[in-house]
């Protein structure tokens, strides 16, 4: 192998190596109009009765904020509340 | 299945947009951009009204429609939603929206925009729900928290409502019926042709 081939699979392997982590995995083929990223999560039928039921309060301005205090949150079975901030009402 | 929609009721906004601050401080939003904003028409005359506009998570979306990388998906409950890793900033979405709710966080040297960011009805984006990597690039998911937008809830006058479709027009149907007069809603004369 001549030494020209050598040098440039040694700066085609130091390009590769040198793309960003993040955009390794980028969709690179393209089918048009068909979403190839990651799937989402979809809610569950219990979030929706719970979101349900919390769009119901918006008819009530007045009681809305009493409804949303810290101490008798709407009730949220089967919903894992993570990720909050400390302190954080809403 | 839910149908979910945003409704900004004019004859309750009173342009104290508590909306985009909240929006901006849940999610963290940079500087320079806001996924909601407070629109005012007629301003300082006689019938002036304010709607508080983001991405309106259309039903047939243009901004997916002219996407060249596809990088936009529906959720089962309506919510138009983007994934940054796809995205390649391109404006097209920018350019299709009526609503103007495409947002470009910075102007890079040769004219990069970066990723596209919107308004996500709260529902972060295709990452975990609740991760760090979903934070970073969306902000919160207050739905899968079983929470509606915050921008909707912390509305003092409840102009601005938030929720499946169905529940969101029965509340203000019950508002209109209550007033005892239209919708007030710039439009609504040229849209059903008689007057409010």
């Amino acid at each position: 192998m001549s030494a020209i081939r050598i040098t440039c699979l040694a700066a085609a392997l130091g390009l590769l190596a040198g793309c960003n982590a993040d955009e390794r995995a980028h969709v690179v083929k393209l089918d048009k109009g068909t979403y190839a990223g990651a799937a989402d999560t979809q809610l569950s039928d219990a979030t929706r009765a719970v979101l349900r039921e919390r769009a119901q309060l918006q008819r009530f301005g007045a009681d809305l904020h009493q409804a949303l205090r810290p101490s008798e949150p709407p009730p949220a079975t089967a919903v894992t509340v993570d990720g909050r901030m400390a302190g954080q009402n809403y | 299945m839910a149908r979910m929609k945003f409704l900004c009721d004019s004859e309750r906004c009173i342009e104290c947009n508590g909306c985009v601050t909240a929006c901006k401080n849940e999610h963290e939003v940079p500087w320079g951009i806001n996924r909601r904003r407070v629109v005012t028409l007629n301003d300082g005359k006689p019938g002036e009204r304010s709607l508080s506009v983001a991405c309106m998570h259309c039903s047939d979306a243009p901004c997916m429609a002219v996407c060249p990388v596809d990088c936009f998906y529906q959720t089962a409950d309506g919510v138009v939603l983007h994934n940054k890793d796809l995205c390649i900033g391109c404006g097209y979405c920018f350019y299709a929206c009526p609503f103007g709710a495409p947002q470009y966080p910075s102007s890079a040297n040769f004219g990069g925009r970066g990723k596209m960011d919107k308004c996500t009805f709260c529902n972060g984006g295709p990452e975990a729900d609740h991760s760090e990597a979903e934070l970073q690039k969306y902000g919160r998911n207050r739905l899968a928290e079983g929470k509606l937008p915050l921008c909707a809830e912390m509305c003092s006058t409840k102009a601005l409502l938030a929720g499946d479709a169905d529940q969101v027009s029965a509340i203000y149907r019950e508002r209109v019926m209550a007033r005892g007069f239209g919708s007030g809603a710039p439009g609504w004369a040229t849209a059903y042709g008689k007057k409010g």
